[in-house]
C-alpha cells in the first residue's frame, strides 16, 4: 500500500502569489495513497530537505512527490534528500507547478486548479513507482585507439601520458596516416614530417601504448567500461621482434616497379618494402599481391611455404634465425578495453568519381595529394614540381577547387573544408620553387576561416601573385603535350582558355570505404554522406550516442590538423575521465524484457539507437534451445525507451517509464464528470468537481486497482 | 482431364513425393470443408495423405499462419501450398525472424493476377518444391498490382467523406465488433502470444466489447499491422460481424507505400517501415 | 459554447519540449491552463495507445512534441516517432478524428515562444472545435447501445 508524502513548494512568492499552495496541499491529502501533505516557503532550503527527511521517518512514506519548480532543476536535489533518508531516489517525483503553471498562468483559481491536477499525475505516477538502483560497471583501465593518423596518435598520446594503457590499432603498415604524405603545412608552412615523425617515435617507444600495425577490429562486444574487442593482426611475414629494418632484403627484391601507395602511384616500391623512410615501425612487410613467391604459391595452390621461387629476401637478412617469415598467418586477438576512441580519417575523392577532369586518364592531372608528394623533399621528385607524363619541370600550374565538394550529384553535399587553404599552399609552393612559373586557381568562393588562414590566401594573391580565377572549369583536354581548360571566370563574365602544363585537383574529402562497417559494430550512427556522427552537435562534439566511444579527427568530417589534434585531445580527456574512476554508475532509466511474453519479432533489436537489445537464447535443461527473446544491456541501454513503443505485445518496458506509470498518468488527468455512462472502474478519482466513483477517499489509503489482480491472459493457450 | 484435374494431380504428387522423399515432414494444405464451398486446412504428415488435398477458388485462408504454431515449429521442414499471399505471409514472418526460410517450402499456385482466387480463375502449381528465395522471382511481377488504383476502391470512397461522416460509418462498423478475435487469429502476422487485447497490467485496450474498447482494438489491431500486413484478407472474411478490416489494412498499406514506399511481402530482407526510418522522411504535419 | 475550456494532454520530451515549456515558464510567458504535460524521456518512447488512452479519459485534444529531427537526445528516437506518427495519424484521420486534436510539434529547448504560441493556437483550435463529445459517448459499458452522434 502506497504511503506518499506530498510536499507543496511556495518558492516564496513565484509559486505561492499565483497558486494556492495550502490548497493544493489540502486536495492531496484527500488524494489516494496520499499519507502526508504539507506545505512550506522553499522546499529546496536546508529547512525544506529537512523536513521532507523527518516526514519520511514520521510517516513511513513509501514515496514522494514534491510540487515545486522544474525536475530539470531540483530533481537530483530531491533524490538525494529522500536517498538521504533511506528511501530509494527514485521513488520521488515531482510535480512542475512553478515554470508550467504559476510562471504562465495568471488566474488563482485556475492556476489552483491546474497545480493540483499536476500534482494528481504525479501521485498516480509514484503509486506506481518502484525502487531503482542505479547500474554500477566496472571499467577496465585501457582504452582502444583505431587509427594511428595524427588524431589517434596524439589522443593514444595524450591518454597514455595521463597513466592509462592504450591500444593503437592502425591498418597500414605504419602509423601517420595522411599527414605524413603531407609536403608543407599551412598557413605556417612548417615540414609536415618535422613535427609529426616525433610523435610517432613517441608513440612507438611510449610504455603504456601498445602498437598494433596491419591491424583491424574485427568485432566489438560490451559496454562502456567493458568492451570486448577482437583485433584481427594481418600476416606481415615479417618478425617485428627480430627485424631491425636494415633494408637487406628490399634492396633485394627483385620486383622494384610497384606504384607506391604512399607516394600516390608517383614513385615505385618493392614488393617487401617499407611506406616511407620515416615509417613506425620502420619494419617492412611483404606485399602478398605482388611477392614472387606468394604468386607462385596461388598460381599452383600451394601453401607459401612450400614454394621455392625467388626468397631473395628471406636469403639477404642478416638476422640469425632471419626475420623474413613465409609462414606467418592472420591472428585473432581478443583485448578488454574500458572506453574507444575512432580516429579512423578519410579519403579523397577517387579519380574515377571525376571523369569530367580526365583525372587518371590524363597523367598530369593530379589529386591534391599527389601534389603534396611532389612538392614534398623526401617526395618522388624531390621536391621538384615535374610532370609525372615526362618529367618536365611544369611552367604553368591550374588548380581547381571544389572538385566534388559541394556537388550532391557526386554525393558529398557538404564542404571540404581544408581544400580553400591548401589550393593556396599548392600554389604558393609552386611559385616558390618556380619563381618564373604563373599558377592560377579556379575556386567558387573562398573559406579561409581560422587563424592566420585569410591572410595566408592574402599572401598567396597578393604576395606569390597567384592569379585566382572565380568560375568553374568545364572540360580539360589534352593538345600537343599540354592541358587545355576551358571555364569562365564570372566576375568578369568571360570564357577562359588556359594552356597549362598540370592541373592540381583539390577533390573532395570522402569517408575511409567500409568506416561504415565498423561504425556498425561499435554502435555509432554516421550520416547520409557516411561521417561518423557525434552524440550531440555542438554540446557533446567528442561523444558519440554509444556510450565509452568517442569520435577524432576527419572521421567525423573534414577538417585541417590543428582542429583535429583539438578534437582529439577532447575526446582523450572524456576517455581519460572515464578511465579514472574503478567503477561508473549508469541510470537505471533502462529498458527490461519480460520473457514471457517477448515474441522475438525484433523491432525493438531493430530500433534500438545504440543498438543496446541482443538475443538471448532459452533452452531447458537438456541444453535444447526452446525460444529466442530479446535481452537488454543495461550497461548500453540509454533509456530513451523507444523500443518500448515499438514493441507491440509490450514484452519489453521502460524503468522508471513504465507503460503502468504512463497509464496511471493519463488516467490521472480524465475528468470522470464528463463521461456519461462511465462506471466507476475502482480507481478513486477526483475531476474539478470531486469523485463520482464516490469511494471513501478520507482514509487516504484505497490503492485497489483492479488491473494490479488478475492474471494475464495468452492466445495459445 | 481438364486442366484443374491435372494442376490438382501435381499438387498431390509434390506433396507426396516431398513427404517420401523426407524433404519435409509436414505439408499444411486444404481438404474439402464440412461445410461445402468451405475448404478446411490439412496438415499431412504421411505420404497418403496428400491424396485428400484441394485446391479451388475457396481455399483462401492463410496458411502461413499456422507457421508460428508450436505443433507446426516442433517439425524441422514444412511445405505449404502456397497461393501469393502465403507465400508473402512468410516473407513477413522472415522479416521477423519467426520463421527460419531454410526450413519452409512452398508448393506454390500460381494464378494471373494478385486476387486470383477470391474469383474463380485458372491456376497451375509451379514445378517442383520451392525456397523462398526460388519463389520471389516468379511472383515479383505482382508487385506493380499491389498499389492500382482498383485495389483502393473502397478506401477511396471512405476518403471521400466528410471527417464526421467517416466518423459514423466506423463508430457504426466498431460498433458491431463482438471481439471474438477471429480477425487476431486467422492473421498470419498476428503471432503474438500474448496480444496487446489480453495485456492486463495495465489494460490499454477494454477486453469487453464496449464502444471504446472495440474502437481501441480496431484502431490498435491496424496499426500492429501498419507496413506489415499483406493484404491477404483473411481478417476480414473471418469476421463474422462483417467488419470491413479491409479498408482500415488498405488505408495503412496506402499511407506507407505513399510515405515510406514500401509494400510488404516482397522483399525478406527489407526493413519493415516501422522499424526503420530516413533522416528526410516527410514531416509536413508535424509543427 | 462560449465557455468551453478543453482539456488537453500532451506528450512531452524530457530534453526538447519539456525544457521548451520550462523556458516559457522562466520568461514569464502567458499561454492558457488547458494543457497537461505528460513527461517522457524521448519522442521514441510515446505509443500511439498513450493517444488512444487519453482521448478515453476525457482529453479533447493531445498534443505529442519532441526535439527536431538531428537534435534527439538519443540521435534518433524522434526519427522513428515521426514514422509512427505519420502512418498513426492517417488513421485516426481515416476513421473520422478531426486532425486538429491531434498535434504533433517539434519544440526544441530554446523555443520557449513557439511553446506558448502553440499553446495558445490549439487552445483556440479546440475550442472552436468543442468538446470531443463522439468520443466521449462511445459508452465504456458492455452491452450498451450505440449512441455516437
Ligand atoms: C591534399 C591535402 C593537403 C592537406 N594539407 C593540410 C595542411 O597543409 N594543413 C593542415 O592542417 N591540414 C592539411 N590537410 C588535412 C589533414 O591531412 C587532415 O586534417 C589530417 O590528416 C586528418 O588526420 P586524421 O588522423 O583524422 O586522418 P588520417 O590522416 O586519414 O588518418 C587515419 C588513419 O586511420 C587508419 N585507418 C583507417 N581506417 C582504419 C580501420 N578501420 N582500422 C584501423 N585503422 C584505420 C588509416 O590507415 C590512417 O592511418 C590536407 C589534406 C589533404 C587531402
Ligand atoms: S519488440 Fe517486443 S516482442 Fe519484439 S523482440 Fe522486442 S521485446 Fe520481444
Ligand atoms: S530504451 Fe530501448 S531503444 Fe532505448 S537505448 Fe534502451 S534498449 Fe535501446
Ligand atoms: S491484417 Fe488481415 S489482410 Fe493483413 S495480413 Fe493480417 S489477416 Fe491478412
Ligand atoms: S493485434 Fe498487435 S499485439 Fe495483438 S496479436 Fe496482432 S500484432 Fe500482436
Amino acid at each position: 500500500m502506497s504511503r506518499i508524502g506530498v510536499f507543496v513548494c511556495w518558492c516564496g512568492e513565484n509559486i505561492g502569489r499565483t497558486v494556492d499552495c495550502p490548497a493544493v496541499a489540502e486536495a492531496a491529502r484527500r488524494m489516494p495513497g496520499v499519507a502526508h501533505a504539507v506545505d512550506y516557503k522553499y522546499m529546496c532550503s536546508d529547512p525544506g530537505q529537512q523536513m521532507i527527511i523527518q516526514a519520511i521517518a514520521e510517516h513511513r512514506l513509501t514515496g514522494l512527490v514534491v510540487a515545486s519548480c522544474s525536475p530539470r532543476m531540483h530533481e537530483p536535489t530531491f533524490r538525494k534528500a529522500a536517498a538521504r533518508a533511506g528511501l530509494n531516489p527514485y521513488l520521488c517525483e515531482m510535480a512542475n507547478i512553478r515554470e508550467h503553471c504559476s510562471w504562465v498562468h495568471e488566474d488563482r483559481a485556475v492556476a489552483t486548479a491546474k497545480a493540483i491536477e499536476l500534482l494528481r499525475v504525479m501521485v498516480e505516477k509514484v503509486r506506481h513507482n518502484e525502487a531503482l538502483k542505479a547500474v554500477s560497471v566496472p571499467i577496465t583501465d585501457r582504452a582502444l585507439v583505431i587509427g594511428g593518423g595524427i588524431a589517434g596518435i596524439q589522443a593514444a598520446l595524450d591518454i597514455a601520458d595521463a597513466g592509462h594503457d592504450v591500444i593503437l590499432v592502425e591498418r597500414a603498415p605504419s602509423i601517420g596516416g595522411h599527414m605524413s604524405q603531407l609536403s608543407e603545412t599551412f598557413p605556417t608552412l612548417d615540414c609536415s614530417q618535422c613535427i609529426l615523425t616525433p610523435k610517432m617515435v613517441e608513440v612507438a617507444q611510449h610504455p603504456r601504448i601498445r602498437l598494433l600495425t596491419c591491424a583491424e577490429v574485427e568485432a566489438v562486444s560490451g559496454y562502456v567500461g567493458n568492451f570486448e574487442v577482437t583485433v584481427r593482426r594481418k600476416a606481415r611475414y615479417v618478425r617485428l621482434d627480430r627485424c631491425t629494418g636494415c633494408g637487406a632484403c628490399w634492396n633485394e627484391c627483385p620486383v622494384k616497379k610497384i606504384p607506391s601507395e604512399f607516394d600516390e602511384g608517383l614513385g615505385l616500391r618493392t614488393a617487401v618494402y617499407v611506406p616511407f623512410p620515416q615509417a613506425v615501425p620502420n619494419k617492412p612487410m611483404i606485399d602478398t599481391e605482388n611477392c614472387l613467391r606468394h604468386k607462385d604459391a596461388r598460381r599452383k595452390g600451394i601453401p607459401v611455404t612450400e614454394s621455392k621461387v625467388c626468397g631473395k629476401c628471406e636469403a639477404a637478412c642478416p638476422i640469425p634465425g632471419k626475420a623474413i617469415n613465409f609462414a606467418d598467418a592472420d591472428e585473432l586477438e581478443t583485448v578488454q578495453v574500458g572506453a574507444i576512441v575512432v580516429a579512423t580519417g578519410f579519403q579523397t575523392l577517387p579519380a574515377a568519381a571525376i571523369p569530367e577532369y580526365g583525372a587518371g586518364r590524363f597523367k598530369d592531372v593530379v589529386t591534391g595529394l599527389q601534389f603534396e608528394r611532389l612538392a614534398s623533399a623526401s617526395g618522388p621528385t624531390s621536391g621538384e614540381i615535374r610532370r609525372p607524363s615526362d618529367g618536365r619541370p611544369v611552367e604553368r600550374l591550374a588548380v581547381i577547387a571544389c572538385v566534388g565538394s559541394r556537388d550532391p550529384a557526386k554525393g558529398c553535399a557538404y564542404c571540404s573544408k581544408i581544400c580553400c587553404m591548401y589550393i593556396a599552399k599548392h600554389a604558393m609552393l609552386f611559385r616558390h620553387k618556380n619563381h618564373h612559373g604563373a599558377a592560377h586557381v579556379f575556386y567558387m568562393d573562398i573559406r579561409a576561416g581560422g587563424k592566420d588562414y585569410d591572410e595566408f590566401v592574402r599572401r598567396a594573391i597578393e604576395e606569390d601573385g597567384v592569379d585566382y580565377l572565380r568560375g568553374r572549369v568545364s572540360r580539360i583536354f589534352e593538345r600537343g603535350g599540354k592541358l587545355v581548360l576551358f571555364g569562365s571566370d564570372t566576375l568578369v563574365g568571360e570564357k577562359v582558355e588556359l594552356e597549362v602544363d598540370m592541373v592540381v585537383l583539390a577533390s573532395a574529402m570522402v569517408p575511409q570505404p567500409g568506416v561504415q562497417a565498423l561504425a556498425q559494430k561499435l554502435g555509432v550512427a554516421y550520416d547520409q554522406s557516411g561521417w561518423l556522427t557525434e552524440a550531440h552537435p555542438k554540446l557533446r562534439p567528442v561523444e558519440t550516442a554509444a556510450a565509452g566511444v568517442f569520435l577524432a579527427g576527419t572521421c567525423q568530417g573534414p577538417r585541417d590538423i590543428p582542429e583535429t589534434v583539438a578534437q582529439a585531445g577532447g575526446a582523450a580527456s572524456k576517455v581519460i575521465g572515464l578511465l579514472s574512476r574503478d567503477t561508473l554508475d549508469r541510470e537505471p532509466i533502462i529498458a527490461r524484457v519480460d520473457e514471457r511474453v517477448c515474441d522475438y519479432c525484433t523491432a525493438c533489436i531493430k530500433t534500438c539507437p545504440v543498438k543496446a537489445i541482443g538475443t538471448k537464447e532459452l533452452k531447458n535443461r537438456q541444453g535444447v534451445l526452446l525460444r529466442r527473446v530479446a535481452e537488454v544491456n543495461a550497461g548500453l541501454c540509454i533509456g530513451c525507451g523507444t523500443c518500448v513503443a515499438a514493441c507491440r505485445p509490450k514484452a519489453i518496458d521502460l524503468a522508471g517509464f513504465t507503460d503502468a506509470q504512463l497509464f496511471a498518468e493519463v488516467r490521472a488527468l480524465g475528468d470522470f464528470n464528463d463521461i456519461e455512462g462511465r462506471e466507476c472502474d475502482g480507481v478513486p478519482h477526483f475531476g474539478p468537481a470531486g469523485c463520482i466513483a464516490g469511494q471513501s477517499v478520507k482514509s487516504g489509503g484505497l490503492d485497489s486497482h483492479p488491473t494490479d489482480a488478475g492474471m494475464e491472459r495468452e492466445k495459445h493457450g | 482431364m481438364p486442366a484443374e484435374g491435372r494442376q490438382l494431380e501435381k499438387l498431390r504428387h509434390l506433396a507426396r513425393h516431398a513427404l517420401e522423399s523426407g524433404a519435409v515432414s509436414l505439408v499444411i494444405g486444404f481438404a474439402e470443408g464440412t461445410v461445402p464451398g468451405r475448404a478446411a486446412p490439412l496438415f499431412c504428415t504421411a505420404p497418403a495423405d496428400a491424396d485428400r488435398l484441394i485446391f479451388d477458388g475457396y481455399c483462401t485462408l492463410n496458411l502461413a499462419n499456422y507457421l508460428t504454431r508450436p505443433e507446426v515449429r516442433a517439425h524441422q521442414t514444412v511445405a505449404l501450398v502456397a497461393r501469393h499471399a502465403v507465400a508473402k505471409a512468410v516473407v513477413g514472418l522472415v522479416q521477423e525472424s519467426q520463421v527460419d526460410p531454410t526450413r519452409v517450402r512452398l508448393i506454390a499456385i500460381h494464378c494471373p493476377d494478385l486476387d486470383g482466387l477470391q474469383q474463380d480463375v485458372a491456376w497451375t502449381v509451379a514445378d517442383g518444391l520451392q525456397t523462398l528465395d526460388e519463389f520471389l522471382p516468379t511472383a515479383a511481377h505482382l508487385h506493380d498490382q499491389e498499389l492500382t488504383p482498383e485495389r483502393f476502391a473502397a478506401v477511396a470512397q471512405v476518403e471521400s467523406k466528410s471527417s464526421h461522416d467517416r466518423w459514423d460509418h466506423f463508430a457504426r462498423e466498431f460498433d458491431k465488433c463482438i471481439k471474438c478475435y477471429a480477425c487476431r487469429n486467422v492473421c498470419p502476422l498476428c503471432y503474438c502470444e500474448r496480444c496487446i487485447a489480453d495485456k492486463n497490467q495495465p489494460q490499454w485496450i477494454d477486453t469487453s466489447s464496449t464502444q471504446r474498447g472495440n474502437f481501441a482494438w480496431n484502431i490498435v489491431r491496424a496499426f500492429h499491422l501498419a507496413g506489415r500486413c499483406i493484404d491477404c484478407g483473411a481478417c476480414e472474411r473471418a469476421c463474422p460481424m462483417d467488419l470491413p478490416l479491409m479498408e482500415l489494412n488498405r488505408k495503412m498499406k496506402k499511407v506507407v507505400a505513399e510515405r515510406f514506399g514500401y509494400v510488404a511481402g516482397y522483399d525478406p530482407k527489407a526493413d519493415l517501415p516501422l522499424v526503420t526510418f530516413k533522416k528526410d522522411d516527410p514531416e509536413e504535419f508535424i509543427k | 459554447m462560449a465557455d468551453f475550456e478543453p482539456n488537453i494532454t500532451a506528450f512531452v520530451c524530457t530534453w526538447c519540449t519539456y525544457a521548451g515549456a520550462d523556458l516559457a515558464g522562466t520568461s514569464r510567458m502567458k499561454y492558457p491552463a488547458n494543457v497537461r504535460l505528460i513527461r517522457v524521456p524521448c519522442t521514441g518512447r510515446i505509443d500511439a495507445l498513450f493517444i488512444l488512452k487519453a482521448f478515453e479519459n476525457g482529453a479533447d485534444a493531445v498534443l505529442v512534441s519532441g526535439c527536431h529531427p538531428g537534435d534527439c537526445h538519443y540521435t534518433s528516437g524522434n526519427l522513428h516517432a515521426r514514422r509512427r506518427w505519420t502512418v498513426f495519424s492517417e488513421l485516426l484521420d481515416f476513421v473520422g478524428i478531426d486532425s486538429g486534436r491531434v498535434t504533433f510539434s517539434w519544440i526544441s529547448a530554446a523555443e520557449g515562444r513557439k511553446f506558448a504560441d502553440l499553446i495558445t493556437e490549439v487552445t483556440a483550435k479546440v475550442r472552436a472545435l468543442g468538446p470531443f463529445d463522439s468520443y466521449r459517448k462511445m459508452s465504456a459499458a458492455a452491452g450498451e447501445q450505440s449512441n455516437a452522434r
